[in-house]
């Protein structure tokens, strides 16, 4: 164990770690403090040259795009009442009454600090959770591992509440879309119509950069500027604010929990986590009056949710390999670039990685917080850029993002239509996040089905017999069946309210 | 960004425009889109794919998964496409139905149209190389999208020029050399043709 943490930590102490760690942070803290751009689609147009680099830096810089953006996220939160990212939502209730009544640098402070605590028991978490399901995860087998998937996928789809029709087609071609290319059990094409650049399948990062950065692009094309941030916030007092959050400690234990316990399911993390944990901490409030219009215990409650899931989103793909969103796809293709299988040997191989991961986890929280104290007024000024400025950008990075990896234009090609696909998604309100989660999973779970079924010659009953993975199918249908109950109980309260209204 | 009810009561996770407020009608008419999109794909499957291959399980067979995706996507298309069906039949307006309906198809037109332009960026980059063709690209789309005068055209040719520095300069973005070098002399187009 102390061996591992010296490895790991002679891995980080290197000025290549070190760097990635800053640039990755730097990178995040201005991606969501600029509302309108996407962490997905900054970290699609990363991930092509994190691919070049070696694995621990590689995975940092793109883990301190993700964490940062949610820091960030705060800042046009707070100072104008637009969420920097879409989790910050929740921040501007509390956060913008705040700074209108000329406190924007202590509720900063506040969210910041707040962050740095769910950042910091979301790393312990994940150092506690990860092993322990790897070494569940050893007994496992192939008809295991498509419930998992099964088990992942109807989490991303229930995840989208009252958007689940919509997110099943979206999902659906997803997993068509994973299924195009060269098919090696019988040395087949699917879909391709001998287009050779298709053998290879529909690749991921065109495909995230088109639906998430480059679809955006068109939206912030078309956006006016926002209010200037610069003009409610004072620079001074910087600290003011930091201990507050420990006034909260039950807000703070609670908030980080859900934060912990959501972010291992795929697709609920920060949005199921932050509703939750405002909803709990206003009911549980001595103040419940004060949420909404400025309350420093709803700003601790949503900062510290978003933040305490940011590294249990990794335990899933750890210890199983099972990516739980899009970002942690694009960490997947990370680790197979660089020959790192994650999954339960991961921790019995690769035990200088995982221990330098976990540190450079801990060091990102602590410099994004050190970043976000001294160079918010910077970050600020950043903020007041065009966002067609920043669109126009994002169009030259997209391809650089989508060239890079297979130095192909047809690549950038496959970018443009996703795009368009992406917008017309984005203006309909179907998500297109299902349809990444498809395309990465899909693939995975039509190959498990085919093992399972193969060592039962044919027989879906093998499902059913082996205990672990019974337990995962029953989690499934119950989740389904649970939330179909809600459903019907909800649409017939709904219905009875609306004959009272009428009578 | 995020369309989610007051604290609390709700917490569904979707992408959506800076617009807000989708109407059932334009998701309605995008799912139909979308499952005619489906109903082509799998009209040919038996085409794009090959069916269960003799003396193998079923389950092996190619043409399975890309069916039972598509088959997903269909019967959740269909489910909207039903309800709005259903509510066109039940509204009594229907031009307002329709309108409603063809709001799905709103900022397509920009999208297309910056879509195009970047198409056309990527062929500049294959016979102009990646400076010179960025430079001309960001400067079009920042007036094309209303940032015009002076100022910006030189905040753009700033950012056109970091962007050069920092990926072909700095990280050795490597391009094929564009055409428009080969009319130089060899030395000068080889030089300036793995810079620009």
């Amino acid at each position: 164990m102390i061996e591992s943490f010296f490895l790991g930590l002679e891995h980080v102490a290197t000025w290549q770690v070190l760097l990635a760690l800053v640039a990755g942070a730097l990178c995040g803290i201005v991606v969501g403090a600029i509302p309108g751009l996407e962490p997905a689609g900054a970290m699609a147009i990363l991930l092509p040259f994190t691919l070049q680099m070696d694995p621990l830096p590689g995975v940092t810089i793109l883990l301190g795009a993700y964490g940062g953006a949610w820091y960030g996220g705060a800042i046009p939160a707070i100072l104008i009442r637009v969420p920097g990212t879409p989790v910050n939502v929740l921040t501007t209730y509390d956060g913008y009454p705040m700074a209108r009544k000329g406190m924007a640098h202590r509720a900063l402070s506040i969210a910041y600090s707040s962050s740095f605590v769910g950042g910091t028991i979301s790393v312990l978490a994940l150092v506690l959770l990860a092993p322990y399901l790897a070494t569940t995860a050893e007994k496992f087998g192939a008809p295991e591992y498509a419930m998992i998937s099964v088990l992942a996928l109807v989490s991303v789809l229930l995840a989208h509440q009252n958007h689940v029709v919509a997110a099943l087609m979206s999902l659906g071609f997803g997993m068509f879309l994973g299924s195009v290319g060269f098919e090696s059990p019988f040395n087949t094409q699917r879909y391709t119509f001998d287009q050779q650049w298709l053998l290879g399948g529909v690749p991921m990062v065109p495909v995230v950069i088109g639906l998430f950065a480059m679809s955006q692009a068109f939206v912030l094309l078309q956006t006016p500027s926002y209010p200037d941030l610069g003009s409610d916030y004072q620079g001074a007092n910087r600290f003011r604010g930091l201990l507050e959050v420990f006034k909260y400690p039950k807000t703070v234990i609670r908030s980080s929990g859900l934060g912990v316990f959501l972010g291992l399911l795929p697709g609920i993390g920060e949005f199921g986590a932050q509703f939750l944990s405002y909803s709990l901490a206003r009911r549980f409030s001595k103040k419940p009056e004060e949420f909404g219009k400025g309350s420093p215990e709803g700003l601790v409650a949503s900062e510290t949710s978003i933040s305490a899931c940011t590294s249990t989103v990794l335990v899933p793909l750890l210890s199983l390999g099972i990516p739980a969103d899009p970002l942690m796809a694009m960490l997947l293709a990370v680790f197979m670039v660089h020959n790192i299988v994650p999954g339960p040997q991961l921790f019995s191989e690769h035990p200088d990685f995982i221990s330098g991961l976990y540190i450079s986890l801990f060091i990102l929280n602590v410099a994004i917080l050190g970043i976000l104290l001294f160079a918010t007024k910077y970050v600020v000024r950043l903020s007041g850029i065009s966002p067609r400025m920043i669109g126009a950008t994002i169009l030259v990075l997209a391809l650089i993002g989508s060239y890079t990896q297979n130095y192909r234009l047809t690549d950038a090609l496959i970018t443009v239509v996703f795009a368009v696909i992406g917008r017309f998604m984005l203006r309909n309100g179907i998500p297109a996040f299902p349809l990444v989660i498809g395309l990465v999973l899909g693939p995975m779970l039509e190959v498990r089905l085919k093992q399972s079924l193969s060592l039962s010659n044919g027989d879906p009953m093998i499902f059913i017999e082996r205990p672990i993975a019974a337990v995962l199918l029953a989690l499934a249908v119950g989740a389904v069946a649970f939330f179909a109950i809600a459903r019907s109980r909800s649409t017939s309260l709904a219905t009875a309210e609306d004959h009272n209204q009428k009578a | 960004m995020t369309r989610s009810g007051p604290p609390g009561t709700e917490n569904e996770i979707i992408e959506s425009d800076l617009d807000e407020v989708v109407p059932p009608a334009a998701q309605g008419l995008a799912a139909v889109i979308f499952c005619a999109v489906a109903i082509v794909l799998i009209g040919l499957a038996p085409f794009a794919t090959r069916p269960q291959p003799m003396d193998k399980g079923w389950y092996l067979a190619p043409i399975n998964w890309p069916l039972i995706s598509l088959a997903l996507a269909l019967v959740s298309g269909a489910i909207l496409s039903w309800r709005f069906w259903a509510s066109y039949r039940s509204t009594e307006d229907h031009d307002a139905f329709q309108r409603e309906s063809l709001w799905a198809f709103g900022g397509m037109g920009a999208a297309i149209e910056y879509s195009v332009y970047f198409c056309i960026y990527l062929v500049g980059v294959s016979y102009l190389g990646f400076a010179i063709a960025t430079v001309l690209f960001l400067q079009f789309v920042a007036w094309r999208s209303g940032l015009r005068g002076r100022k910006w055209m030189l905040a753009t040719l700033v950012v056109a020029i970091g962007i050069v520095l920092i990926f072909r300069l700095g990280i050795d973005l490597w391009f094929p050399l564009a055409p428009v070098f080969k009319f130089l002399p060899a030395w000068v187009g080889n030089t300036l043709g793995g810079v620009l």
